[in-house]
Parts: C-alpha cells; structure tokens; sequence
C-alpha cells in the first residue's frame, strides 16, 4: 500500500497542489484532471523529480524509498540503440547489488508484456510512435516496482495502438499500484478501477469507477437537436446517434430536472461524472 | 568506476563512431571547399589565423568534446524517464551538464572576443543573407507571389536573422555556437551552397523562359 499523505506544491504564491492525501493499494488508477490541473506536477513530486513543499509518500505506512516505475509525458528513446538495448540500459541503471533479478529475463518479460518481442533488434529510431510509448512503458515495469506511474500513455496514438496500451494494462493490474494519468476520461474507464480527479491542485474525487459515474445518475438526458437548440444554456456534453436521429447529450446540475418534455434520462458514464463534478465544482 | 563509465558510453556508442566520420568529412573537405569560395585574400588570410590559433582552437574543441560527450544522455525526451532513476551516474552527468552550461557562456565571450575566427561568423551571415535573397528568388519563381514571399523573405531577414543567428543570443543560448563550430554550423553551410546550385538551376530555366519577374 503506497500513501501519499497532503503533498503540497507552490510556485510563489499560486498553490499547484493543494494537500493531496490518498491511500493506493494494487488496483489501477485512473488520475483524472483537466489541463493544468496538477497531474504532472504530482507525478514529478512522488518520483521525486521535483520537491513539495510539504507532504509524504510512505510505502506500508513507513516513510522509505519507493522503486518507482515512471512514464514521463515525453517518452523518447535512444534512437541509434535498439529496443532490447534500450531497456537493457535502463536495467543496468535500476539494477542493484543482490537483487537477485535476472536482468536479462526481466528485460525479456517486458519486452513480451509489451509485446514488443518481435521488434526487440530493431532500432527505436524506426519504431512508431506507438511503439515508442509501450517501450516506455516497458523501461517503467522493468524490476517489479513499488508503484508505477504512467503520464498520459495514451497521447498522440491511433485507435490500433490505443488498443495494444489498454491490453498492456490489463496484463499489469493487480500486482502493485498502477495510476495513469489522462484527461480523456474513455481511457480510464477502459483500464482501471478506480479514480482520483484533481482539479485546481485539489483532490476532488477518489473512488471506484463506477462511483464517480455514478455522480450524474439523473443528472445526464438525452433530447431531439431541435429541441436543444430553442433551449439556450443547456450544457451540452455529447451527441448520440439513434435510429438515424441525432440526440443530444445534456447535463443539468439539478437532480431529475429534466430539461425538455422530451427528454429521457440516461445512464452515465465515467466521463458524464466527470464532467458532472467539475461542473459542479465551478457552480 | 568500470560501470559508471559504461554506463555513460553505452547510449553512445554508434553516435561517437558517427560523429567522428562527420567531423573528418567537414574539417577536411568542407572547409577547405567553402574557403575555395571566398577570395584568396580572404581564404588566405583566415587559414593563417587560423593556423595562427589553431592549438588554442584545438585545445579548446577538446574540453569541448569531453562535455560534448556526456550530451546525450540529456537529450531532452530520454532525460526525465533516466533521472527518475535516480542514479548516481546520472544525476553526475545531470550536474555536470549543469557545469558545462553556466562555464560556457564566460568561454563564449573569451572565445568571440579574442580569437579572429570570428570573421567567418560574418562570411557565414553574408552567405546566409545571400542565400536567402535567392531562396526568396526561387519561391517567387515557384508560386509567383512577389508580395507574399517578399514579405516572408523580409520577416525572416529582420526578425529571425538578429534574434536567432547573431551571436548575441548565441552567448545566450549556450549549445549552439560551438556545436555548430564544430559540425552543424558547416553541415549548414553545405545545404546553403546546395540551395544555391539549385537556386543556379532554376535561374538559368526561367532566364531561359524569359518571364522571370
């Protein structure tokens, strides 16, 4: 169980983050957030790339150094190096007196769960973007670490790739901390099972999945375009396709307020709870 | 010690063999070629200073290329994910880099005020403005829009060439010069004296068309 217990961080007087206390055991996270808001900026501070200005990270409730396998936002590679050269590196820079891990097998294990097996003699320099990424998240599960934090791996792929990272993902859950941090919400919901949503450098949500979902339960309708358009200030957050018509997604603050005599309530989905909290929180 | 300095060349291995080569190709055909171009007098004249200052030079290229050496591994995409790591290798090579950026900029007015090989910054510029007079050239030959690329050619020559070539903001932005001096800086000139072969070939196509402006 890894806890992080209120990390705080200011540049001058702007606080980026805010006390943030959480406790992740060996679930997957989802770290979810807007633009901005201080995802980074935690991941930096617990892999200790940064300093807070106040706050722990403990690991079993003792204050000790974490091995941390850490997926930065910009992943590059070496490119004159191959993939299995690569992680080979990173090994040799993780690798400890008596660890008692088999290096070489390791690097291997990670180049399978990645499946990246097959590209393991080529250069990263002619390894797509995609691949680029899952490389990075093999250099980031190379020795069993404590935790793993991934910074938006799902950044700049296609839909194929998106696939491969999620299945990646899978593959990983369950044996220690896993938090990904993204601000598309359909990614999360794909991968993991719980959330933390920062915004403003505060810790506004953390719970399972279907919790946060579960926030917009009667808060989310769907009504006919024409409708919405002689409706001004709905706050609309998506369009669904129904029979060849198209129906617009809204969000109302208020509990079963429904917005129009046509509207049906729908059952939300992670990205409607986000959505929802934030709304809420700015109201 | 064996480990660490494994650990440094490792990522290193095809660049140092690559750069090597390249630096051959530059200071022994390059050079000597762009020299070809200018006027003997002038050629003449920046071969003996530098010959004049050339162990000065070369003793400097050398504690140059030691630092340039630990670079690398800084690249600035594979540098967050190995400084997580934490390791002592790494956050020496971090400090040092660190080092090498705040010595340098001292090293950079010393190098520009003192030694006369500045001179070839100036030829450098004036075969830069030239080419991008005849770049100009060739792209009002290719879209015929005088208006458009003058003004394109003109933002370039006032706002580009005093904040991102001079040497001013080169002593500002440590890196640049000296990489340069060393390779890229000539490699550059090279595309510049193809550029202008084919801006040649183009000019005698349309001159030959005669509708050329």
């Amino acid at each position: 169980m890894v806890t992080l217990n209120a990390i705080t961080k200011r540049y001058g007087k702007t606080v980026v983050l805010d006390n943030i206390s959480c406790e992740l055991d060996s679930s997957t996270y989802g770290l979810l957030g807007p633009n901005g808001a201080g995802k980074t900026t935690l991941f930096r501070i617990v892999t200790d790339l940064i300093s807070s200005n106040g706050g722990t990270v403990m690991m079993d409730g003792k204050k000790q150094k974490l091995q941390i396998g850490y997926l930065p936002q910009k992943f590059g590679a070496f490119r004159t190096l191959t993939a299995r050269e690569q992680l080979f590196y990173f090994a040799k820079l993780k690798q400890q007196k008596n660890d008692g891990i088999d290096w070489e097998e390791e690097v291997d294990r990670a180049l399978e769960l990645t499946h990246l097996t097959e590209k393991r003699d080529v250069k990263c320099g002619k390894l797509s973007g995609g691949m680029v990424r899952r490389l990075g998240i093999a250099q980031a599960i190379l020795g069993k670490p404590d935790l793993i934090l991934l910074d938006e791996p799902t950044v700049g792929l296609d839909i194929e790739e998106r696939i491969r990272l999620k299945e990646v993902l899978e593959k990983l859950r369950g044996q220690q901390p896993i938090v990904i941090s993204s601000h598309i919400a359909e990614d999360i919901e794909a991968t993991c099972q719980k959330v933390l949503v920062i915004n403003k450098g505060c810790l506004i949500f953390s719970g399972a999945t279907e919790e946060l979902s579960g926030l917009a339960a009667n808060h989310v309708w769907k009504m006919p375009e024409q409708a919405y358009r002689q409706q001004p200030g709905l706050n609309q957050i998506g369009y669904i396709e129904e029979n060849g018509n198209r129906l617009v997604k809204v969000l109302c603050i208020k509990e079963n307020e429904s917005p129009h005599e046509n509207a049906v309530a729908l059952a939300p989905r992670l990205e409607d709870g986000y959505v929802y909290l934030l709304e809420r929180e700015r109201v | 010690m064996k480990r660490a300095f494994r650990l440094i060349i490792y990522p290193r291995k095809q660049i140092l063999a690559r750069q090597g080569v390249c630096v051959v190709i530059v200071y022994a055909v390059l050079m000597p070629y762009l020299m070809r171009l200018l006027s003997l007098n002038d050629a003449m004249m920046i071969a003996r200073e530098a010959f004049k200052y050339s162990q000065l030079l070369l003793a400097f290229l050398t504690v140059w290329s030691v630092f340039h050496f630990f670079l690398p591994v800084y690249q600035p995409r594979v540098r967050e994910a190995l400084q997580a790591l934490h390791h002592p290798v790494v956050t020496c090579i971090l400090e040092l880099t660190a080092i090498q950026q705040i010595l340098c900029i001292p090293v950079y007015v010393w190098f520009y005020v003192n030694l006369p090989l500045y001179r070839m910054i100036i030829w450098i510029l004036i075969f830069q403005s030239f080419w991008l007079s005849l770049a100009c050239a060739c792209l009002l030959y290719l879209f015929r829009s005088p208006t458009g690329i003058a003004a394109v050619g003109l933002i370039y020559i006032c706002i580009a060439i005093p904040f991102a070539e001079s040497t001013i903001p080169l002593l500002l932005r440590p890196g640049r010069l000296l990489d340069g001096f060393q390779m890229n800086y000539w490699m550059t000139q090279g595309g510049l004296l193809i550029a202008m072969i084919v801006f040649l070939a183009c000019y005698n196509h349309v001159y030959r068309r005669r509708h050329f402006f």
